[in-house]
């Protein structure tokens, strides 16, 4: 098949440009198979074969017009050369018909071709345009053959036309052209997919991050002809990133803060730890955590970050809504400032003003029942503050009132151990001296029975009674002394039932009246009481019981004879009852010591102590029971004068 | 006979000591405090001391050091009696001649034995 071959080949090479030579080698090989012996018909035949495969091969190349055209340049040039012979042969007519249908049907075959390539470079112009992504085609130089409306809109051009010829790197940020030059160079070196991030500049010189996958273009012989750009806006995507980096920075921060809180270290370190982290996580200049103080009247700069020197512990504002963190206190919220100068909801203080602060947040710092103060975080720069940040804000103020809390409580437990461990003390050392005192008087009883009992001696009677005598006094001393320890454990242990009632002194009095007359029957008792007194809220019993304990003393230590006066007065809220004697008087260091159990004056010039020392104890246990006071009184002249006072039933 | 000293101040615990020492042939000097008492035995510089604790002025033990610092009075033995049993004494290394720690209440014999002992 030489001929066949070799005329399909000439045919090939003109139809793909080769020009007329191709055309006339063609004419010549068709000629001589003719004169070989070929017919017309099988020549239109092989003719037919050859486009078609011709055409088949033309495969994706879009010139159809140009080839077409050839085509039927070869069609008439075949029509011509078989005429001679046709005419001859099988009449012109015939020829010309078969000639006809052969072109019809080459042409048929062009048109539908040229169609589905038309549609097909259509849905792909459809599927370029709605993708949300931006789709720029360069030239292997770089130059835009082809942009879709996204690709434009991003590099700043309404139409895509427009950008057509501009080189594509003129919309990459200087400084990340050597990444997008060196990722083209990759592409191009291994015909793979790349993509890379980087700072996309539009035409104003405005800036937007985008995410950009590149491919090469290959043509039909699978040859690089340019590249093609899917480019996508991922300033949405990288604002996202954003917040949550910067969530993740605050959950850092109040993550530490809670370590911190738990860790044993003092609140003012705490405090301080506090105010730096909330100024590196909110990047502000200033940040203020204020205490409420002692009259709520105000705010005291506990700790704080920005402010000038000597701020701290000193400056004070105003805790009645005259400053954004008063106002703070008072809405019981989070309060957020845009614009101070702006501000009408509150005066803003003077250390926002003399800071230059614009924009600020503060919450409220909360404790058991009211707030412990407010933590604040402020900008010279306005600023937006979002949600996120004001919750940030309140989680590390949660967190040290939390911390504040603990604290607290492990102070009052450490008091409450210390008390329980002072009172424990107390016991020891009272036991102690209760021993001590037992033993004294005991020691007497012994020491002078087994002094009657000796026998390598003989006492005189006027001895043998003063020896028993002494055992008499002595035993008395000690019952005393058992009585009144035994009161005074009852006491302590709550066992005595001091429940207060309404009454008239008279209720006091009237019972231990004559207890009073017989033990003052050596002294001149008076009564300066006047009926006209309120009525008191006390247990008659043991007001009585203060009362005989007191005037017993003073009869103790007064010179016989002497006046022991009773008065009583209002005074406040409370009934003041005094006892006054006209003895020694206690010593200036003793008056209120003696109020400890067992006391014994140091001082050489008090009265020689007579009682078990328990008596003004449990007279300061009862009237305290009661709701009163009880003091030695301080005064002009001799004797001693001992007051108490006791609730009025109605306060004035 | 011998002169002995008794510090004590209770008035009844001191006649008790001083009365059974007495009518046994001794010697009696009383005082009733520390002050009183270390006056009286730097003058009559007395064979043995019968000394109470808890005394108004100061503690027996801080006189006990006194006397150790003293010379003149540092040799002269002492018999404590005392009614604070559970306050252990310090004891020798306070005063080299402490005798004996008597924990009221005493005997008249136990008294009388104890000095008699002492004086040895």
């Amino acid at each position: 098949m030489d001929r066949k071959e070799g005329y399909t080949n000439a045919l090939r090479d003109y139809l793909n440009g080769a020009g007329e030579n191709a055309l006339e080698e063609a004419y010549m090989l068709g000629r001589r198979a003719l004169e070989q012996g070929t017919s017309a018909m099988d020549m239109a035949i092989i003719h037919h074969e050859a486009l078609s495969t011709l055409l088949q091969n033309a495969g994706t190349s879009l010139d159809m017009d140009q080839t077409k055209l050839r085509m039927a340049q070869a069609g008439k040039f075949l029509a011509e050369c078989l005429s001679p012979f046709e005419m001859a042969q099988r009449g012109f007519q015939e020829t010309i018909a078969a000639l006809k249908t052969l072109n019809e049907h080459l042409e048929d075959e062009v048109r539908l071709r040229t169609q589905a390539l038309s549609e097909s470079e259509e849905r792909y112009r459809t599927l370029i345009q709605i993708s949300p992504d931006g789709i720029t085609v360069t030239d292997l130089k770089g130059q835009i053959t082809l942009s879709n409306q996204q690709a434009a809109l991003l590099h700043g051009y309404l139409d895509p036309g427009e950008e057509i010829g501009i080189d594509a790197a003129t919309f990459v940020a200087q400084e990340d052209m050597d990444q997008v030059r060196s990722m083209a160079e990759r592409v191009l070196e291994t015909g793979s997919i790349q993509s890379m991030e980087y700072a996309l500049q539009r035409k104003d010189g405005s800036r937007v991050n985008v995410e950009a996958r590149v491919t090469l273009m290959l043509d039909a012989g699978r040859k690089p002809q340019g590249f093609v750009g899917v480019i996508r806006d991922i300033t949405q995507r990288k604002e996202a990133e954003r917040k949550l980096w910067i969530k993740t920075l605050q959950q850092e921060a109040v993550a530490a803060l809670g370590q911190l809180a738990l860790a044993d270290i003092g609140l003012a370190q705490l405090m301080h730890d506090l105010v730096m982290l909330v100024t590196q996580t909110l990047d502000v200049e200033f940040c203020e955590l204020l205490e409420v103080t002692g009259d709520g009247e105000d705010l005291v700069l506990r700790d704080g970050i920005g402010w000038r020197d000597g701020s701290i512990g000193t400056t004070t504002v105003s805790a009645r809504g005259k400053s954004h963190a008063g106002f703070t206190l008072l809405s019981a919220n989070p309060v957020i400032v845009t614009d101070l100068a702006a501000e009408t909801r509150f005066t803003p203080s003077s250390l926002l003003l003399e800071h230059h602060v614009v924009s600020g947040i503060t919450v409220i710092i909360h404790s058991d029942s009211q707030p412990y103060g407010v933590l604040g975080a402020h900008t010279i720069h306005r600023r937006d503050f979002t949600t996120d940040e004001t919750h940030f804000l309140q989680s590390m103020a949660n967190t040290l009132a939390m911390a504040i809390k603990n604290r607290r409580l492990l102070e009052s437990e450490a008091r409450r151990r210390e008390t329980a461990e002072r009172a424990n003390d107390e016991r020891l050392r009272m036991l102690a001296v209760v021993n001590h005192e037992l033993r004294t008087p005991l020691a007497s009883i012994k020491g002078f029975a087994s002094t009657l009992l000796a026998d390598d001696v003989v006492w005189s009677p006027e001895n043998q009674l003063d020896f028993i005598q002494t055992i008499n006094d002595e035993a008395d001393k000690l019952s005393n002394l058992i009585e009144q320890l035994l009161e005074l454990t009852k006491i302590e242990a709550g066992r005595v039932v001091i429940t207060p009632v309404q009454q008239p002194l008279s209720d006091i009095f009237g019972p231990i009246m004559a207890q009073l007359k017989t033990l003052t029957r050596h002294h001149n008792l008076v009564s300066d009481v006047p009926e006209s007194l309120p009525p008191v809220l006390v247990n008659s019993q043991r007001s009585g019981q203060v009362l005989v304990n007191l005037v017993e003393n003073a009869t103790k230590y007064a010179p016989e004879s002497t006046q022991i006066t009773i008065s009583a007065c209002v005074e406040g809220d409370f009934m003041r009852i005094s006892v006054a004697d006209q003895g020694a008087g206690f010593a200036p260091g003793d008056v209120q010591k003696v109020f400890l159990p067992f006391y014994r004056s140091d001082d050489p010039g008090a009265p020689k102590s007579k009682g078990a020392g328990l008596g003004l104890y449990i007279c300061q246990k009862l009237v305290e029971a009661q709701g009163g006071r009880i003091w030695i009184q301080e005064h002009e002249g001799p004797g001693a004068i001992v007051t108490f006072t006791l609730p009025l039933a109605t306060p004035f | 006979m011998s002169k002995i000293l008794v510090i004590e101040d209770d008035i009844n615990i001191r006649k008790f000591i001083a009365t059974n020492l007495a009518i046994r042939g001794y010697e009696v000097i009383e005082a009733a405090n520390a002050t009183d008492g270390l006056s009286k035995l730097r003058d009559a510089s007395p064979a043995i001391l019968l000394l109470d604790i808890k005394l108004p002025d100061m503690s027996g033990w801080d006189l006990l050091r006194i006397m150790a610092s003293d010379e003149k009075i540092s040799g002269i033995p002492v018999v404590v009696i005392t009614a604070s049993a559970g306050n252990m004494p310090p004891g020798p290394e306070v005063y080299e001649n402490l005798r004996r720690v008597l924990i009221k209440p005493v005997s008249a014999q136990e008294l009388t034995a104890v000095v008699k002992e002492s004086l040895v």
